[in-house]
């Protein structure tokens, strides 16, 4: 193992629990051992040696500096998540019951919260939390704006094309809003310019953008279609539905045993890739789960169909997102084995 | 106190008592302290050493060696050396049980 491979597979395990500015203090100290191993005689295959595997070396590092050995930590990336796609599913189901209008700028709060939450309960002092995971911080709040321009894109069309509502450019305005506010956080995080857990949510963003307008184009299609036979449209997109949902599941249950087993081999890279793929599909989910629960005969069969004819988008998307995390984890994985070889 | 715990209070111990007699950077401290127990990483020692820093049992400066770069030294506070004194005075009557144990 070389002194760069050292550092960066150091820097890779500390990297979840310790501030910026604690990794590169850290570091900078690694860097002089080097040094001063170099200026004896010693390779840096014997430095690496002497001072221990990295990965020991964080865990030691890590249990002095934290009191915990942890190289990770579940909730750390699990409890926002989970709780911010939990809200913004009852949120979604309150903007179909309710008038969406005044659940729009309440969406950027409620998915902040249990960021707000998870602060207080892990450290104690909250303004020195901020400063020390602000990259976390405005890269999270980022991909919720993001979100909100997302559901912002969707109403826009909508209200233009087929409710002709004159209050569009409300919409217009909002999203503009979120997308400004969604690159301004995302600029402040990459300012950082450290990789964190946190930065895959904004990708998860953009398809959920992309995700919103093909939903759109495939209900405005469905919708003009002329036909006499609901019935048999209708059983046509419940069968779609019920693959899908079957399909939507498979995603979910491999994204997830490909999170845990990140965690069980500490791969950073793998475990943004797999927190990724769960936000992709995790959003989708609970998406279809609140539509679902609006009786589909009770309202509007055409407002149903929308809803469960689209599935085949969810499919789409869900699978572009999945395959993309899964071609760069193996196209990461094999670049990191090649180079692996030649270093033995 | 597990063979962790107790390892770590004797690394504190000696990694203090270095600090006391001699002004050293860190990667000299890391190899004394390594080249009496052989076991343990240098990463361990680094690990320990930089807690103590943050608890203020340390104070580091930046020095020259004699022929070359610039290096991180690092001296004991007074701080540091009361833990010293206590620590010393607790494995001084750990020792004396022990003795009077017959062990």
């Amino acid at each position: 193992m070389t002194k760069k491979q050292y550092l960066a597979s150091l820097r890779k395990y500390l990297r979840f629990r310790l501030s910026n500015s604690e990794i590169d203090d850290i570091l900078a100290d690694m860097e002089e051992c080097f040094e001063a191993g170099a200026a004896e005689g010693k390779s840096e295959e014997e430095i690496c040696l002497s001072l221990g595997e990295p990965r020991s070396a964080a865990a030691s590092l890590l249990s002095e500096q934290t009191g915990s050995e942890r190289i990770t930590s579940l909730a750390e990336v699990w409890l926002p998540l989970l709780l911010s796609v939990a809200l913004f599913a009852v949120y979604t189901y309150c903007g179909f019951t309710a008038e969406i209008e005044k659940h729009d700028l309440i969406l950027p709060i409620v998915c902040i919260l249990p960021l707000f939450i998870w602060i207080l309960f892990e450290r104690k002092d909250f303004f020195t939390a901020l400063a020390e995971y602000k990259c976390d911080f405005f890269t999270f709040l980022g991909s919720v704006s993001m979100l909100a321009a997302g559901a912002m894109l969707n109403e826009i069309p909508k209200r233009t094309f087929i409710n002709r509502y004159s209050d569009v450019q409300n919409y217009a305005a909002l999203m503009a809003v979120f997308v400004s506010a969604a690159m301004l956080m995302l600029a402040v995080s990459l300012w950082k310019n450290a990789p964190k857990p946190f930065s895959a949510a904004p990708l998860a963003g953009i398809f959920f953008i992309v995700y919103e307008s093909v939903r759109f184009c495939r209900a405005y299609d469905y919708w003009n279609i002329e036909t006499d036979d609901a019935y048999s449209r209708s059983n046509q997109a419940a069968e779609i539905g019920t693959s899908f949902h079957n399909i939507l599941i498979t995603i979910f249950v491999c994204a997830s045993a490909f999170l845990i087993w990140s965690f069980i081999r500490r791969n950073a890279l793998t475990l943004a890739s797999a927190y990724s793929a769960m936000t992709v599909t995790g959003f989708m989910f609970f998406w279809y789960y609140t539509l679902s629960a609006l009786d589909p005969t009770a309202g509007d069969l055409l407002y149903y169909l929308e809803f469960v004819i689209t599935g085949r988008n969810y499919l789409i998307w869900g699978g572009v997102a999945a395959a993309a995390v899964l071609v760069l984890t193996i196209i990461v994985k094999l670049t990191k084995l090649k180079s692996r070889k030649k270093v033995g | 106190m597990d063979k962790g715990q107790m390892k770590k209070g004797v690394l504190e111990l000696c990694i203090l008592h270095v600090t006391a007699s001699e002004e050293l950077y860190g990667y000299e401290i890391m190899k004394r302290i390594t080249g009496a127990f052989p076991e343990i990483n240098e990463s361990t020692v680094y690990a320990v050493l930089r807690r103590l820093h943050g608890d203020g049992c340390t104070e580091s400066y930046t020095g020259e060696t004699s022929g070359g770069p610039t290096r991180k030294y690092y001296r004991i506070t007074p701080v540091g050396k009361e833990r010293l004194e206590k620590m010393r005075s607790e494995w001084q009557e750990m020792l004396e049980a022990l003795k009077s144990l017959g062990i």
